[in-house]
Formats: structure tokens, sequence, C-alpha cells
């Protein structure tokens, strides 16, 4: 195989890499989009994902990884750049309004794509998760977050310990 | 940081308390670290986690540390054990301040909903993270987030300045300073310091001195400008923003991060830019004898 390319758009077509989700859906996508995952970049650079190989991900499956791919296009460019410092204002606010609405989904898809960001390291997608989150909980009290993120009702034991911290922080079950 | 020159007034008491309330915190604490997970995603498949409580600890970090209120932690870690350790474990910046009005009321910071303390209504004074109440009995802090309260010792043994005094020993300012034979009710705690964990000291005003208490700088158009420092949990009084762009002494523009002489509302002065904004939560409150305080929750 030839030397990996780090850059893409030098001799035309972009390099292309395969990824392979946990149920065996195959994905092609530019090696500059993977390489948003950390993960991904070493096995990228080292040549791998090409031709009829493709990086099996066995913890993502293919609904994640479809979400994953999406974002990891859109930021592609901007990550290129080096954080996109000349990027215009309209650039940067369509960004933004991608970004909001892309998280703007169900909590299990939501827990699906943080665990799947934190696995490929994809740093950018975790934030915008974690920040989604963060707003998701501003506000509420420790049994109206259990209902937003859909925890199962809390054993006898978690019960225990949380009638114990509600003892000790009355004011912020309110 | 409070200087030694700030005990030097006509009358004083210093009290020695131990941390008591980092040492309630620690033996509450149990060590129960969560593993900090490492994905090693492409030798091995392993079941997926089926549930928020099992994020790992560097993905609640990220959840928290974009929580700057301190209610919102303190009510993440509620959520369950998970989240309760990671709350212990993961270091995060300080969380913002909280407001106390003297009703009672506590803002937590940038939250607008008002949160209720009865317990802390009647404080009369702030002292570092705690309200100073004062009772027949004596005089106590509390911790109005923890409700754990630390008894001060009593005030009758308090010396004070006496001049002429002969014999006594005199300090290096050249002010002797005797018990005092007042009984305890003419004393009123003017003012607590907290200086550390180590050394509260208060001022007081002696009833039959009346008109004799430390002056305190007010006016119209006087102002003091504070910098929050987290790390140790109080104000900072500022006069730069540095590399002398900026003094604050003298201006006649009444801009303070807590303007507590005039408005009794809050604003924010942005010292890069000089904008002052008003922030949520809009409150205010009367004037009275008992200002409301700001309180430095412990990151």
């Amino acid at each position: 195989m030839a030397a990996p390319e780090s850059g893409d758009g030098n001799n035309g077509a972009a390099r292309m890499v395969t990824l392979i989700s946990s149920d065996n859906t195959r994905f092609e996508v530019e090696a500059a989009a993977a390489s948003l995952s950390q993960t991904l970049q070493l096995t990228i650079l080292d040549g791998g994902g090409g031709g009829g190989d493709g990086i099996p991900l066995p913890n993502v499956d293919s609904a994640t990884l479809s979400k994953v791919l999406e974002y990891c296009i859109k930021h592609a460019p901007a990550a290129a750049n080096g954080g996109a410092p000349n990027a215009t204002a309209v650039d940067r606010a369509e960004l933004e309004r991608f970004d909001n609405e892309f998280v703007n989904i169900d909590q299990s898809v939501l827990y699906s794509l943080i665990m799947a960001a934190h696995n490929l390291e994809i740093e950018g997608l975790q934030s915008l998760v974690a920040k989604k989150v963060a707003d998701m909980i501003k506000g509420k009290s420790p049994m109206e977050i259990r209902r937003t993120l859909g925890f199962p009702d809390p054993t006898p034991e978690e019960q225990a310990e949380m009638n114990a911290h509600m003892l000790e922080y009355g004011w912020a079950y309110e | 940081m409070c200087s030694m020159n700030c005990l030097n007034v006509r009358a004083r008491a210093l009290f020695s308390v131990r941390a008591a309330f980092r040492l309630l915190d620690a033996a509450r604490r149990q060590t129960n670290p969560l593993p900090l997970s490492r994905s090693s995603l492409m030798t091995e498949a392993r079941a997926p986690l089926s549930s928020w409580s099992d994020i790992p600890l560097e993905l609640a970090g990220l959840v928290l540390c974009r929580l700057p209120a301190h209610v919102d932690r303190v009510r993440f870690a509620a959520v369950c054990p998970q989240w309760r350790a990671a709350a212990r474990e993961v270091p995060l910046p300080p969380p913002l301040p909280l407001l106390a009005l003297p009703d009672g009321t506590i803002y937590s910071l940038p939250c607008s909903e008002p949160l209720r303390f009865p317990a802390c209504a009647g404080y009369a004074d702030a002292c570092g993270n705690c309200l100073a109440f004062l009772e027949e009995g004596g005089c106590f802090l509390r911790n109005p987030l923890s409700n754990a309260t630390v008894a001060l010792p009593g005030m009758f043994r308090v010396q004070a300045p006496r001049r002429g005094a002969g014999e006594q020993p005199v300090d290096e300012t050249g002010v002797t300073w005797s018990e005092m034979e007042d009984s305890p009710e003419k004393l009123t705690m003017y003012k607590l310091l907290f200086c550390s964990p180590w050394l509260i000291a208060t001022f007081i005003r002696l009833m039959n001195q009346a008109g004799k208490r430390t002056a305190v700088p007010t006016g119209v158009n006087e102002f003091e400008v504070f910098k929050a420092n987290f790390e140790r949990s109080q104000w900072t009084k500022v006069t730069t923003i540095g590399d002398d762009q900026s003094s604050f002494e003298n201006d006649d523009e009444d801009y303070d991060w807590f303007d507590e002489e005039n408005s009794y509302t809050w604003h924010v002065y942005d010292m890069k830019n000089g904008n002052v904004s008003t922030y949520r939560p809009i409150c205010s409150w009367k004037p009275g004898p008992v200002p409301a305080t700001w309180l430095f929750p412990e990151a």
C-alpha cells in the first residue's frame, strides 16, 4: 500500500476508509472525517482501513456509527483547518446550528453517542453531548434527572443512599 | 487575605477554630473510586453499558464541568451512587458562589430559582462559607449548605486596649491590652473575618464606647472592587486589572460586583471591557442592618 496521506485533495479523490459496525454494516467514509477519532487516526495513519480490509468497531452498532459519522463529516473541514481560525462567522454559525440540531434527540441515542465518542476518542462529540446532558440536568431535582435520562427505578440500596443524601442536602431536593 | 493589620483594632478577640467542617466532610466520605474506563475497542468486544449511571468517570466529569451552579452539582451527586463518586473524584473548577439574603433565601448562581433555607434566616453576619448567628447562649457558625454548626467561644474573655495601665505589657504599636471587666451584654459583634480555617477574627463594638467603631468607607460615589478568589473562598480587593490598566480608586462610577451600599441588587462588572450587566437571578432586598452575603461552596 502506498504511503498514507495525512491530508486529502492533493491528488484528486480523497482517500477513503471502511469502518465495520458491530452488526457488520460497512461504512465507507473519507479518511479525514474518520480521523476525527483519535483511536482511528492511528490506524489510518498506519495505512489501515483501506481496500477491502475495513476497521471493525465491535462496540459501535450501525445506527450509532451512522450518527457519529454524520458528525465527523460535518466537522472534518473545520478540523482540517486546525480548528478553523479563518472560518467565517457564517460557517461557525452554521456549524453551531448543526450541533444544536444534532443533539436534539432522545436520551438513549445521546447515551449511545457519548459512549461511542468516548470509545473512539472524538473529543468534540464527547463535549457536545456532555453539554447537552448538562443542559438537560440544569435546574432539575435528582428524581427529575433520573426520569429525564431514563434511569430505572432506584434499587433499595440506591434509595437508602439517596435518602441519606437528602437528609444532608434537603435544600437541593425542592 | 486578611493581614495582621486588620486585627489591630481597638478591641479584638481571636478564635481558634479547627477545620471542623473539613473533618466532618472527610469523615463522611468513603473512598469508593470508580475505575477510569479506558477503551480498547478494536481488540476486544464487550457488552455495551446500559445506563447513564455507568458512564465512565471521564464522561461524568465532562458533564459536571458544564454545571457551574453549586446546586446543580449537589443534585448531580444525588442522582445515583456512581455519580456521587464521580462528583467526589473528578477535579472540577470551583462552582459559582451563592447569594444569601437575610430572609433565608439563597440563590445558586447562575440559576434563577430561589432556594429556601429557613434555618438560615436572621443571621448576624457571614464568615467564610458560614453564617454567624447570635443567640443568648453564645454565637455559632452554621454552614447553610451542609447544616453543620460550630460553636464559637464566648466573648467575655475579650481583651480591650487601655491607656496608662502602667505595668501591663505593651504591643508593638504602643497600645496596652488587658482583659475587660465589662459584661458580655455590652459587647456587640460588629464583623467576623474568616482568616483561615484555623483563625477567625471578630471585630466587636463596645456599647459604652458608642461611635468608636471601626470606620468603614461609605459614600454615594465610593466603591470597592473585589475579585472572587475561588481558591481561598473569599473576595480579594483589587485596585487594578493588571499592567496598571485601570485603577478603581476614587472613580466616580458606581461599579461593584456586589453593590451593597445603594441599590441592594447585584450586578456584574466586567473588568476587561468595563461593562456592567445584570445577570440572572435578578433579585433585590430591603436595606437593613444585615447585608446580603456571598457564600463560596467548597468545590
